[in-house]
């Protein structure tokens, strides 16, 4: 078992699949709000579903209208379920508010925890990532 | 857990002593505050807002505006708007569905007391934060302001801009202070560029290189630090320094920063990535044209469709002037926030080509 440390600014409890990527993400038009797809060419994610994931970026990056973005991916249901930012920008932290979709902030998750299942705790401050 | 300060009314607000629209707004920015480490809250001259087009932010941005304004939301500065999905007069020809829905948003916005200048360049139309504190969204027109007018001002999500112009106020941290605003790796151009080539090099450094740049050996003209601007926007970047001609530049030792040289081949590289072969229609203003680019571009003559987009005011001035059939000059909105009926588009943005080709449009950029 392996616990990461994890600050929490949307508060929340979460069991789920992580998705972990190591670039940003362009919120508007990066995702596909009908589907949950990654469509940001720029992101080695490109293709997989965020839907009820875990998502793990370093930051978002481009347009500012992105935290909208993140309010309809809620809204559409097809959000992640918490997402883990190293870096809260402005975009992410603002659509997560609006949306009351979990936010965490963590340093880093090692890539090899990719698609593995964790929990995460904002009384415990943490992420838990079981052995399998 | 707080660390900012908050002076008795700005805790009285946070309370929700003024009502639950000043309280949500405070919420966002001492959150955003707390975040970033910032120690109090400093006085804001203007925002821009970005996220006023019905075809991003669709009936859920709607309603979200609409409950605020519902609470009570109202701007206590100077607030301009970004561009909206369609201009006021339909040239464009959108659905009536469309139109009404995105009419309900300006009105929204207007209500609680916006400007609505529906552009993204609001410093050609009075929105000019020289030297000052501001809080605008819209990534181009933040490392506008920020490089140019050395204003100081984040990159603001649609949401923290409209939460600061409730308030007039905005957590002091990130590039509001001097120490975030040095660059941190000199970038040497080695051939002259000219033009739109201020894309590419923009582009270029916001994808490959991801630090504040000083760039040296360059000359930009206004359009062109325009076009460095956008190029940027899609980064994470939000100031540029350009040796000896931006206001900031001469305040900073660069002797011992890393130095990368770039010439002209590896930005024609960046060309390759919106490459296809045939187009439309070309698509020019993102951002909004100037004056001097409208002028330029009227005088030309095209083969294909020609759409040039700008704020209402440069349309009002130059309307009359239009003499071609194949040209369209359109006010308020622009090719990337608009429902364009066209599949492949030709620009001359590497900013329109990014955020056309997420949403499913063949791009082609133009050196013009």
């Amino acid at each position: 078992m392996i616990r990461i440390k994890a600050i929490p600014i949307v508060k929340g409890d979460v069991l789920g699949e992580l998705l972990i990527s190591k670039k940003p993400i362009s919120f508007l038009y990066g995702i596909d709000i009908n589907t949950g797809r990654i469509v940001d060419k720029e992101n080695e994610l490109y293709g997989e579903i965020v839907t009820d994931k875990i998502l793990y970026i370093p930051h978002s990056k481009g347009s500012s209208v992105g935290c909208y973005w993140i309010y309809k991916l809620k809204k559409s249901k097809k959000s992640p379920s918490c997402i883990l930012v190293k870096k809260p920008d402005e975009i992410v932290v603002t659509g997560c508010i609006i949306a009351k979709i979990p936010l965490f902030i963590v340093n880093d998750i090692p890539i090899k925890y990719n698609r593995r299942r964790a929990e995460v705790y904002a009384s415990k401050r943490c992420i838990i990532i079981r052995d399998r | 857990m707080s660390f900012i300060y908050l002076s008795k009314h700005e805790e009285k607000i946070l309370d929700g002593e003024h009502g639950e629209a000043k309280r949500l707004a405070m919420e966002i920015l001492v959150k955003l505050g707390d975040i970033n480490k910032a120690d109090r809250l400093i006085e804001i001259d203007a925002a821009h807002i970005s996220g006023i087009s019905y075809k991003n932010i669709g009936d859920a941005g709607l309603e979200f505006l609409m409950d605020l304004k519902n609470l009570g939301a109202k701007f206590s500065i100077l607030a301009t708007t970004n561009p909206s999905g369609v201009d006021r007069f339909n040239i464009l020809g959108v659905d009536e569905h469309f139109y009404k829905k995105q009419m309900l948003i300006l009105n929204v916005l207007k209500q609680m007391g916006a400007k609505i200048t529906c552009t993204c360049t609001p410093y050609y139309i009075g929105n000019l934060p020289y030297r000052r504190h501001v809080a605008f969204a819209e990534s181009s027109a933040t490392i506008f302001v920020n490089s140019v007018l050395g204003a100081y001002t984040n990159r603001e999500s649609s949401i923290s801009s409209i939460a600061a112009a409730i308030i007039g106020k905005t957590p002091l941290y990130g590039l509001h202070k001097e120490e975030n605003r040095k660059p941190k790796i000199r970038v040497i151009v080695e051939d002259k560029l000219k033009g739109y080539e201020y894309y590419l090099l923009g582009y270029y450094i916001g994808k490959e290189l991801g630090e504040i740049p000083i760039i040296e050996n360059v000359y930009p003209n206004v359009d062109e630090l325009k076009y460095l601007s956008a190029g940027l926007s899609v980064s994470s970047i939000n100031i540029f320094h350009v040796y000896n001609l931006t206001l900031e530049s001469k305040n900073y030792d660069i002797e011992d920063l890393e130095k990368i040289k770039l010439d002209r081949k590896t930005l024609d590289d960046t060309v390759l990535m919106f490459k296809s072969n045939d187009y439309e229609a070309i698509c020019l203003g993102c951002p909004h044209l100037s004056m001097m680019e409208i002028k330029r571009y009227l005088r030309m003559k095209f083969k294909n469709e020609v759409l040039l987009f700008t704020n209402y005011s440069f349309y009002k001035l130059f309307k009359e002037d239009v003499r071609c059939e194949n040209i369209k000059l359109i006010p308020d909105t622009c090719m990337v926030v608009s429902p364009l009926k066209y599949k492949t588009i030709a620009t001359n943005s590497t900013k329109a080509c990014f955020y056309l080709n997420l949403q499913g449009y063949k791009t082609h950029l133009i050196n013009i």
